[in-house]
């Protein structure tokens, strides 16, 4: 999706908010995705994922065309319930229980759920060198995990981490060469 | 292991990809319905809310501009030898309809296996909550004998 037609598709959704369907579909996988590779969990992956769009969609008609794409404010409300996900003891992705309480949805015991978590999990094992470099990140200050997750899990520019995380580049730039310095600690170590 | 080697490292990483496509069909729907049942339930009540209201504040001597109009039409419809069908569905009907959307949306009755009782539970949904007793308010007025305009 560009630019161009997510301008369109924003103006779109405010008069029907049905159209809101077209977001899910271009980016779930790819918040899913981030939240899998952050947590490295499947479920939390699920849970995240819906969460976000469940926000988004309740927040939609707040967002603003200021030339931000809607993937990098997704990925801002993830990275925010990343954080929740992180400091909570237990987290409760409040949104998401309320629509399966009241739709009777169950997407832990969704058709095909369990093979697609088996299957995550086959994917992460293939994976060695991720979960070990996934490992040491995850021992590191949030501050430093989004940003490398961000540029290493989602290949973005520190242009785009800057817009998704509300900072200024030099501050994303300097986050990340402190990062780095820090995971060549802990692996040297 | 110098940090250039790292960057490197970290930028060749590869990482995993999982499929998420059953979680996704799964959750879209209830997602594009959500909060829709309060809103149908405020479109089920805005014609004979109209009405009533133009009615009332004609009644108590304010009436607000428009509320001739909108009294007008109800004189039609109700004058008007098939439409005048239309004037239970409005008065009737329509609060009815708001009100078992509305209710369905915030009381969830489940029976527990083994317990021998039914579970009613009553979600705290104030916009609906509000709709259900509007709806309710206007359906007792309604019944009331010589309530209407």
């Amino acid at each position: 999706m560009t630019i161009e037609n997510e301008e369109a598709l924003l103006q779109a959704i405010q008069d029907d908010s049905r159209r809101f369907g077209e977001v899910y579909d271009a980016y779930y996988g790819d918040i899913f995705r981030y939240a899998f590779r952050r947590t490295a969990q499947y479920d939390a992956a699920r849970d995240i994922a819906a969460e976000t769009f469940l926000k988004a969609f309740a927040g939609i008609g707040r967002f603003r065309w200021r030339g931000v794409s809607i993937l990098h404010w997704l990925y801002r409300i993830a990275t925010n319930e990343l954080r929740r996900y992180a400091t909570a003891r237990a987290y409760a992705p409040s949104s998401l229980n309320r629509i399966m309480e009241e739709y009777g949805v169950d997407i832990a015991g969704s058709g095909g759920a369990e093979e697609e978590r088996i299957a995550a999990e086959e994917e992460l094992a293939k994976h060695e060198e991720y979960r070990r470099v996934h490992g040491v990140i995850g021992t590191l200050d949030a501050k430093y995990q989004e940003v490398l997750a961000l540029r290493y899990y989602e290949r973005r520019s520190v242009a785009e981490i800057a817009l998704i995380l509300g900072k200024r580049e030099g501050t994303v730039k300097s986050l990340l060469s402190r990062g780095i310095e820090q995971v060549r600690k802990r692996i040297k170590g | 292991m110098n940090t250039n080697e790292v960057d490197d490292m970290l930028t060749n990483l590869s990482t995993p990809s999982p499929d998420a496509s059953g979680p996704q069909q799964e959750l879209k729907i209830p997602l594009l319905s959500y909060r829709r049942s309060s809103r149908a339930g405020w479109w089920l009540l805005a014609l004979p809310l109209t009405f009533i209201t133009a009615a009332l504040l004609k009644r108590l001597g304010t009436p607000l501009p428009g509320a001739d109009a909108v009294t007008g039409m109800y004189r039609t419809i109700e004058g008007h030898a098939v439409l005048t069908y239309l004037v239970p569905v409005i008065f009737l009907l329509l609060p009815l309809a708001s009100m078992v959307i509305t209710l369905l949306s915030f009381v969830h009755v489940s029976r527990p296996a083994g317990a021998g009782e039914l579970v009613i539970t009553l979600k705290y949904r104030p916009m609906a909550l509000l709709i259900f007793l509007v709806s309710f308010a206007l359906l007792v007025y309604v019944l009331t004998p010589d309530a209407l305009p």
